[in-house]
């Protein structure tokens, strides 16, 4: 006989005395950032016991298998022992991530009689299961929730609240398979949302994931605990750094150890604006796909602030990495501030891989089987030492031979150094100031200033001044003629390439709007093109004898 | 073994480049050698087994060296060898005990009999002062006719040459000419001088090495070349030197020779002028200005007294500056390079003003920098 399916998206066959049950749940799972809606398909019918799992599941969809039943039996469901065949449609689509779990259990039941077809009509699930029945939290809740369609999404309680973002009203949570099965059949109310439970029981999977966005402490303190009040000293990186913050410009620091590089690029996340909803949506978006735990309320509000260490590869930078691709560092930076500390020690093919997205904006992670696309807005700040003993801004001081500081200059290339707008070398606190002791200015005022200037560049219909367009400068940032003489004399003596030029413009229309101008005048323009030193050579004796030639 | 030449005076040239090229003799042995004889006599001595007494390999190791064709190189690679005894070797080596017996060239080496001599000296980390002071003494000794020696170096050495170029070629010529003492072979690639210094050196003046050719530059040619030019010079004057640095190699072997050492005082907040700073407490004479080094040669009644040197000028001889910012940053400033960070510490001022101030001057040419690092030049 031949089996027979409901008219409906989900439906069931029920055939007890035919030996022949279907049943279909609709779920998602995850390419990329983004949500692919998946039918899982269910099939009980007689023959030996077994369990297939078909339609290109990976490891962990395969593994669902010893979940479900335990899952099934601990919650006291029947496991049928008949030949059980779960089909993901569409079959050509990889499926990765246990996020299956709860749909197979779900069509399981179905299809065995245990729930009525009708319950689970105009239902979408996405859950892992654990072996007792719990319903486990799965990356990517924003991602399935947009690709759920018109249909109710089930998901895990702890990811009620991001599903939320984008499927408010159209979301439900369960906690364990017993609960979610006796709601459906109707003999108890849904489960409600409790967010204070919720994130309660959050601390302690953040510790087995070991990742949180950095947002979760924020909203109160933007800064993540680091105030520019504790940095001491250093007038132009906390210069070049208001102004790497206020424009979205690109930042290099090149100091000697311990001059403090990495103080400074820390606290540049605090001094940064809040995002803006649609950017708070995608930074969102990406996190949840990336399975890092968003804040509580759902949406990463802060701009992000990542650190990778320089032993990361150029993967893990762009993205990619075995089913599903999971987004990379830079994409995880979106929007925020991408941190390569001891930029020199990084394989210089992992450094290049970021000039295209620095372009670009996205990054296209093409493998056989597809691409993916993720976004990577992110603003770069790197830290370096000028040479391998790391002294060599500080005169006379650097002891490395010619070639070995050669080498050290190349590991970042021309290209890479060229889209740095701001680059400041940094020495060592003078000790006298260091014991005077005297505070600078807390990131509360910094960050004062850079709204105001961020604001101004929105009037501009831009978000920052590093996304003007050479259009836009002659516009926006037209330069008093005292100013455009000064640029035009480095243009001439070689100091300035063309393409800095456009940079420095933008630069130093920044530092007009830090200081309220509407017009860019000379000392905006000095400015810019003193936080713009030390181009490609860092080493102070280099440049010396170049001059001397 | 064929004549390649008719005289006789390249024939033994020839011979020379022979002796200096068999390795089992060393450096001593040749300079005994040809004290004693002719460098043909000499070759003689060797083929013939005369020395084996000391050292058998000396006559195989000799046998198997082809005169000619390695003279041929010679003349092919541009380099001339000078043995103790002929016109074109240097009489300071000539009084130096330990000098080479035959030293090579590549340009004029007769000059160096005619000028006296300074080395100027120091570390290849130099700071902008420290080269800023090399090739300015070097310029203004070249002018007064005193031949300026240094090691083609990167850092002080590079300044010191281009300094002695410039103020040779400035003088039409009048001047003495540039000299160089190289580490290694004269065929290999200096070790990491600049190539075009090299070049520039030799079209006027001179590059001296005691290695014969094919030698590369190893780790052991760089005490050797120090005492070379120790040797060479009247008098040697450090500008920048780190407290173990290379230059005291020459510092060394200059005061065995009981040859005047002069180092350049410098801040002693600079690791860079440790070194000279030491010197100049152990008792070297300081470098001020050019009458310091001249006195030292004793040259200081035969040339007319020198030109004040150019900095110490009081902002007065150059007229007021448009603003008063200006002339703040102006003296923050001071003569020696000064960073950013530390001018910005030191007025106590927006960023965007010492820099807009900056700038101005460097347009007026009385700054220069821009990299980080700003120095005063008038």
């Amino acid at each position: 006989m031949s089996p027979r399916v409901n008219g409906e998206f989900f439906g069931s066959s029920h055939s007890w005395n035919g030996e022949m049950m279907i049943a279909l749940v609709p779920s998602a799972t995850l390419l990329g950032t983004v949500g692919s809606p998946v039918t899982v398909e269910v099939h009980v019918s007689t023959g030996l016991p077994g369990f297939t799992v078909v339609g290109l599941p990976d490891a962990g969809v395969r593994e669902s298998r010893d979940r479900v039943r335990a899952a099934l039996l601990s919650c006291e469901l029947p496991w049928p022992s008949r030949r059980i065949t779960v089909n993901l449609a569409p079959c050509h689509v990889r499926k990765g991530g246990a996020g299956l779990d709860l749909p197979i259990a779900i069509g399981m039941l179905v299809a065995s009689g245990v729930l009525p077809a009708r319950s689970a009509k105009g239902l979408a699930f996405v859950g892992e299961l654990g072996l007792d029945g719990t319903i486990r939290h799965v990356p990517g809740a924003i991602a399935l929730a947009d690709a759920a369609g018109g249909t109710t999404l089930v998901v895990p309680m702890s990811d009620v609240e991001e599903a939320s973002i984008v499927r408010s009203g159209f979301v439900r949570g369960a906690s364990t398979l017993s609960e979610l099965v006796s709601a459906m059949k109707g003999d108890a109310p849904w489960p409600r949302y409790d967010s204070s439970l919720v994130h309660e029981g959050r601390g302690r999977t953040q510790l087995s994931t070991g990742e949180s966005s950095r947002s979760t402490s924020s909203d109160a303190d933007p800064g993540g605990g680091y105030d520019l009040a504790d940095v001491v000293g250093q007038r132009v990186g906390r210069r070049a750094l208001e102004v790497a913050a206020a424009g979205g410009h690109h930042l290099l620091m090149v100091g000697p150890p311990g001059s403090g590089k990495t103080m400074l690029a820390q606290r540049i996340a605090g001094i940064l604006p809040k995002l803006s909803h649609r950017d708070a949506l995608e930074v969102s978006r990406i996190h949840s796909a990336a399975g890092v735990r968003l804040p509580r309320g759902g949406l990463v509000s802060t701009p992000p602030f990542r650190a990778p260490h320089h032993s990361a590869s150029c993967v893990a930078l762009v993205g990619g990495g075995s089913w599903p691709m999971r987004p990379g560092e830079i994409s995880m930076a979106s929007h925020g501030v991408l941190f390569l500390d001891e930029m020199g020690e990084f394989p210089a093919s992992v450094l290049d891989a970021l000039r295209q997205p620095l372009e670009e904006g996205v990054v296209r992670v093409s493998r056989a089987r597809s691409t993916v696309e993720f976004p990577a807005h992110f603003q770069l700040v790197g830290a370096m030492n000028p040479c391998p003993c790391g002294e060599g801004v500080t005169q006379g001081a650097c002891r490395c031979t010619r070639s070995a500081r050669a080498r050290y200059a190349r590991r970042l290339s021309a290209p890479l150094l060229d889209r740095f707008d701001l680059v400041v070398p940094l020495t060592r606190v003078d000790p006298g100031e260091l014991v005077k002791g005297r505070v600078g200015e807390s990131t509360s005022d910094v960050a004062a200033r850079v709204r105001n200037a961020r604001e101004m560049s929105v009037g501009r219909g831009v978000k920052c001044n590093a996304e003007l367009k050479p259009g836009e400068l002659e516009e926006f940032a037209s330069l008093r003629p005292v100013a455009n003489g000064l640029l035009e004399r480095c243009l001439e003596t070689g100091r300035v390439s063309a393409r800095g030029f456009h940079r420095i413009r933008r630069v130093a229309r920044t530092i007009a709007d830090l200081d309220s101008s509407e017009t860019v005048e000379e000392r905006h323009v000095a400015e810019a093109l003193a936080l713009r030193a030390a181009r490609g050579s860092f080493m102070v004796g280099e440049l010396a004898s170049t001059t001397h030639g | 073994m064929k004549a390649s030449s008719s005289s006789g005076c390249i024939r033994e040239e020839a011979y020379a480049v022979a002796l200096a090229s068999v390795r089992s003799i060393g450096p001593k042995r040749v300079r005994e050698l040809l004290v004693g004889s002719c460098p043909s006599a000499a070759w003689e001595m060797v083929t013939s087994g005369q020395l084996d007494a000391d050292d058998p390999r000396c006559r195989r190791e000799a046998e198997s060296v082809d005169v000619d064709s390695l003279y041929r190189s010679y003349e092919e690679a541009g380099v001339i060898a000078s043995f103790i005894g002929s016109r074109s070797y240097p009489a300071t080596l000539e009084a130096a005990k330990h000098a080479p017996g035959v030293i090579f060239s590549t340009g004029d080496i007769s000059l160096l009999n005619k000028f006296p001599k300074v080395a100027i000296v120091g570390t290849r980390s130099a700071t902008r002062y420290g080269l800023g002071v090399a090739s300015q003494f070097a310029a203004e000794l070249a002018t007064a006719g005193v031949c300026v020696v240094s090691g083609l170096a990167e850092g002080v050495d590079t300044a010191a040459h281009e300094g002695s170029c410039g103020g040779w070629e400035n003088s039409n010529r009048s001047g003495a000419p540039p000299c160089a003492v190289a580490a290694g072979g004269l065929d290999q690639r200096s070790c990491g001088g600049d190539e075009r210094i090299r070049r520039r050196i030799t079209r006027g003046g001179v590059v001296v090495s005691g290695d014969p050719i094919g030698v590369p530059a190893a780790r052991w040619s760089f005490p050797k070349r120090c005492k070379l030019m120790a040797m060479l010079v009247d008098a040697v004057v450090v500008v920048e030197s780190h407290l173990q640095g290379g230059s005291m190699r020459t510092v060394d072997a200059a005061a065995q020779l009981g040859k005047p050492v002069g180092a350049v005082p410098g801040s002693i907040r600079s690791p860079a002028s440790a070194g000279t700073n030491s010197l100049l407490a152990d008792g070297c004479f300081p470098v001020r200005d050019l009458s310091d080094i001249l006195v030292a040669l004793s040259l200081d009644g035969l040339w007319p007294p020198a030109r004040p040197l150019t900095p110490p000028t009081s902002p007065m001889d150059i007229g007021e500056s448009k603003d008063s910012g200006s002339d703040e940053v102006l003296d923050a400033l001071g003569w020696e390079p000064c960073s950013l960070e530390e001018l910005v510490v030191h007025l106590d001022k927006p960023v965007s003003v010492v820099c807009s101030s900056l700038e101005r001057l460097s347009g007026e040419g009385r700054v220069r920098g821009g990299e980080g690092y700003w120095e005063r030049i008038r």
